[in-house]
């Protein structure tokens, strides 16, 4: 029989129950008593070791098969669900998680290590635990831990092919919200004809098309909504490792997981949330003992909250930890050179604890091994922006910190305030303007090198977009500067552009080689008349 | 006319390989399942001539799920599905009415062979 | 290994080649959009079947004399890159069993110098031309 058919079917179908055993794993780690999660974990690897039976995968299988039998110890009660079980099937889920990459890249193998299944099968319960630290709940009783949002799931299954649900290939979704977005665009070059022929049938037409297409553009994208959840496992593995790692107890809560987001966001907001995740546990939270010296709980709380505010979605990550200090965050800034002793002095508070978005700031004496890896909190905001959406830091000294994203639930179609700077035009998303400005020259004023002008009592710096995009500086004949209000460096910035060519609704397109390497850019959008624009990505710009 | 299969399993891989192997046999798959409520209640609606049953599957087991299609039918036709090392379990589910055995992973002829000597009875 | 099928064009009156298998298709010059922030060496944007793909002036960026246009544009397999690069002109499609002869080249983005009916003719590396476009985009733009 010929099993290369098969073969798509299998690596879908297995990273399901991967992630249900993932996730099992944590629900179980919160309530090990849960019979229905000790039922799921164990089908899941079942059902995993067949299939990789019948695509012939024997390395897939020898995995599977210790996960299973494993589980039957825990399901028959000849074993308690502790850490060390969950480690090993969370140690299971990472070799499979390979050895399937391997699978759809048709690479040869990566081979289990050789004792896997045999720790798996010697595995023994481990001695009981030494007297807990006074004032922390013995590990066996997880009551004060459980909230709404760590509550141990119904044990749920992969979503199999119920009746009135089929499988759509994400490509086919891909193309789906393409087409959707040319419509869009196509729309607008209809509207520009419509008002050079003054044709009110056509007018009307038109506008019902528009109609039409809204409610079209909709359905696409709730096709293209995926839970939250479906990034969760992720994050609660590696909360759950860097606490481990680090030697604090650590308390995650997770809510909102259920809310619906663009499955292309989501994709994309994995490594930032992972990042502030990460600071949260690494830097935020407290050792034990200095948290009783403060009369806090010994263990500490992180929070990753996601809810919905109509087409809206916030996602909080939050901790009771030890919080930032403006103060302290302005002289580091101050220290490393990133703004001057006068500008520090400027800033709001709140606006100091944005300063950890500016590239090549951290706070952190140390970079330790934790968080030093991989993006920093310039490219969370980077990331953020390019979605969208913006980030808000909160941070009470010694009561802990909250970062708070605000992002749109979908992203291909945005409205940009278009803008002209000599010959070329740029769309930038509404989400970054805070407000547009008509400036008369006399309202600028002269401050050193640098010019600004006062908007609700504040001395705000004026930039030229036309200078951070290397094009000859706009005249302005008339006198009149348009320019338009943004937050950069945690404060706000004027700038300057040549024209305002109006508010669009723009369908974006990311952009493919070469451009997807260039900064400052976060893809294109066509106008009405066919003209291409490029979206500016203000972060990646200033 | 062809006979009529019903064929239950938790997984849709499971299911896919082994509506293509019936197809391919001449058989007409009347009805798939994902769980033991599921198989239940469809066998209920289409009483195909034959169900292949998988044992562990969440909402009633195989052996369970069994149990109630015997009673609806003491001549129902049920093949069970099970992989090695369940040993324990064909005796559970011979006990409980099931005509015969096929082992994972699906070997195409045998499982052709089994359904058609179940099937003629 | 010469490709099958090659696309032979002009460039700043040499003789260029390229594996027509990698180029999606020989347009007429057609309606550019200057994008903010680029090298001189991209002319803007064009819209090849709703891509929006980028359109480098290939005499330019390697440094020969551009004839003004029209000339031809050569845009690549979307699937390869999001490029059109403008040529002075396409001279011929021709088959690899009509190399006579092959030389090694001398620089990253020439694979090979071929001898053809048309002559000697330079064989562009396009994979090596993308991978050098994208580095040269990789510093941030003019700062403030």
């Amino acid at each position: 029989m010929d099993m290369s058919q098969y073969k798509s079917l299998f690596l879908s179908e297995s990273r399901e129950y991967l992630k249900t055993i993932a996730d099992q794993v944590v629900a179980l780690e919160q309530a090990p008593a849960e019979r229905s999660a000790v039922d799921a974990l164990f089908r899941g690897a079942h059902s995993l070791k067949g299939m990789a039976a019948s695509m012939e995968y024997g390395d897939v299988v020898v995995v599977a098969h210790s996960m299973e039998d494993l589980m039957a110890r825990v399901r028959d009660g000849a074993l308690c669900f502790e850490a060390g079980v969950a480690d090993l099937l969370l140690e299971g889920v990472d070799l499979i998680d390979v050895m399937l990459a391997d699978v759809e890249a048709d690479r040869e193998c990566t081979p289990p290590p050789g004792d896997f299944a045999e720790r798996l099968r010697g595995y023994t319960p481990a001695p009981p635990k030494k007297q807990a630290p006074a004032g922390e709940p013995p590990a066996e009783h997880p009551a004060p831990q459980a909230q709404p949002g760590g509550e141990p799931e119904k044990a749920k299954e992969p979503a199999g092919e119920a009746s009135g649900t089929v499988r759509v290939k994400t490509e086919l979704l891909d193309h789906l919200i393409n087409l959707t977005g040319e419509l869009v665009t196509n729309k607008h070059r209809l509207l520009n004809v419509a008002q050079e022929v003054a044709s009110p049938a056509l007018n009307d037409a038109v506008s019902e098309t528009g109609k039409l297409l809204r409610a079209l553009h909709d359905e696409v994208m709730k096709v293209r909504l995926m839970p939250f959840e479906a990034i969760c496992d992720r994050f609660q593995r590696s909360v759950r490792s860097l606490a481990k790692k680090s030697g604090k107890e650590i308390n995650f809560e997770l809510s909102g997981r259920e809310i619906g987001m663009d499955r292309g966001m989501l994709e994309q907001l994995v490594d930032p949330l992972n990042h502030i995740l990460r600071n949260a546990v690494d830097h935020g939270m407290e050792e034990s003992a200095e948290r009783a010296a403060q009369g806090k709980p010994p263990r500490g709380t992180v929070k990753l909250s996601v809810s919905r505010d109509r087409d809206r979605i916030s996602i909080q990550v939050s901790d009771d930890g030890r919080g930032m200090e403006p103060q302290k965050m302005i002289e580091a800034a101050v220290a490393k050179g990133v703004i001057t002793p006068e500008e520090g002095a400027l800033l709001s508070p709140r606006q100091a604890l944005m300063l950890s978005c500016i590239p090549g700031f951290s706070t952190a004496k140390v970079v330790t091994d934790i968080s030093g890896r991989g993006v920093g909190m310039d490219a969370v905001n980077a990331a953020i922006q390019k979605l969208g959406g913006t980030l808000v830091i909160e941070s009470e000294p010694g009561q802990g910190s909250t970062f708070t994203l605000r992002l749109p639930m979908t992203i291909a179609i945005i409205h940009a305030l278009v803008v002209q700077c000599g010959n070329v035009k740029g769309a930038v998303p509404v989400t970054g303007v805070l407000r547009t400005v008509e400036l008369a020259r006399h309202q600028i004023e002269t401050m050193g090198k640098r010019q600004m002008f006062q908007l609700d009592g504040e001395a705000i710096p004026l930039l030229s977009l036309n200078r951070v995009l290397g094009l000859p500086l706009g005249r302005f004949p008339n006198g009149i500067l348009p320019l338009f209000v943004t937050e950069a460096k945690g404060r706000r910035v004027g700038i300057v552009v040549d024209r305002f060519l109006g508010q669009h609704e723009l369908f974006v397109k990311p952009f493919g080689r070469p451009l997807c390497k260039m900064a400052g850019l976060a893809g294109g959008a066509t106008l009405g008349d066919g003209e291409i624009v490029t979206i500016l990505d203000l972060a990646g710009l200033l | 006319m062809a006979t009529t299969v019903m064929i239950v399993d938790d997984s849709l891989f499971m299911r896919k390989m082994l509506r293509d192997i019936l197809t391919e046999e001449g058989y007409e798959i009347t009805a798939e399942a994902s769980d033991g409520d599921e198989a239940v209640a469809r066998y209920r609606e289409c009483r195909p001539d034959l169900v292949t049953l998988d044992i562990v599957m969440p909402n009633k087991t195989g052996i369970e799920a069994l149990q109630i299609i015997m009673a609806l039918n003491p001549q129902a036709r049920v093949v069970m599905c099970s992989a090695i090392g369940q040993e324990s379990m064909t005796e559970a589910a011979a006990k409980a009415g099931a005509k015969a055995f096929i082992l994972k992973p699906f070997n195409p002829e045998l499982v052709a062979r089994t359904l058609r000597e179940v099937a003629e009875g | 290994m010469i490709p099958e099928r090659l696309i032979l064009f002009i460039l700043g009156g040499e003789e260029f080649a390229c594996s027509l298998q990698q180029i999606g298709e020989v347009m007429e010059p057609q309606q550019s959009y200057p994008f903010a922030g680029a090298p001189a060496h991209y002319l803007g944007l064009i819209n090849f079947h709703g891509n929006l793909t980028a359109l480098v002036d290939l005499a330019l960026y390697l440094g020969l004399k551009s004839r003004p246009l029209p000339g031809k544009l050569l845009v690549l397999d979307p699937r390869l890159a999001h490029l059109a690069l403008k040529v002075d002109g396409v001279s011929a499609i021709i088959a690899s069993d009509l190399v006579t002869g092959e030389e090694p080249g001398d620089d990253p983005l020439t694979e090979a110098y071929l001898e053809t009916p048309r002559g000697r003719v330079r064989l562009l590396q396009l994979e090596a031309l993308i991978d050098e476009l994208e580095n040269g985009l990789k510093q941030p733009p003019a700062r403030i």
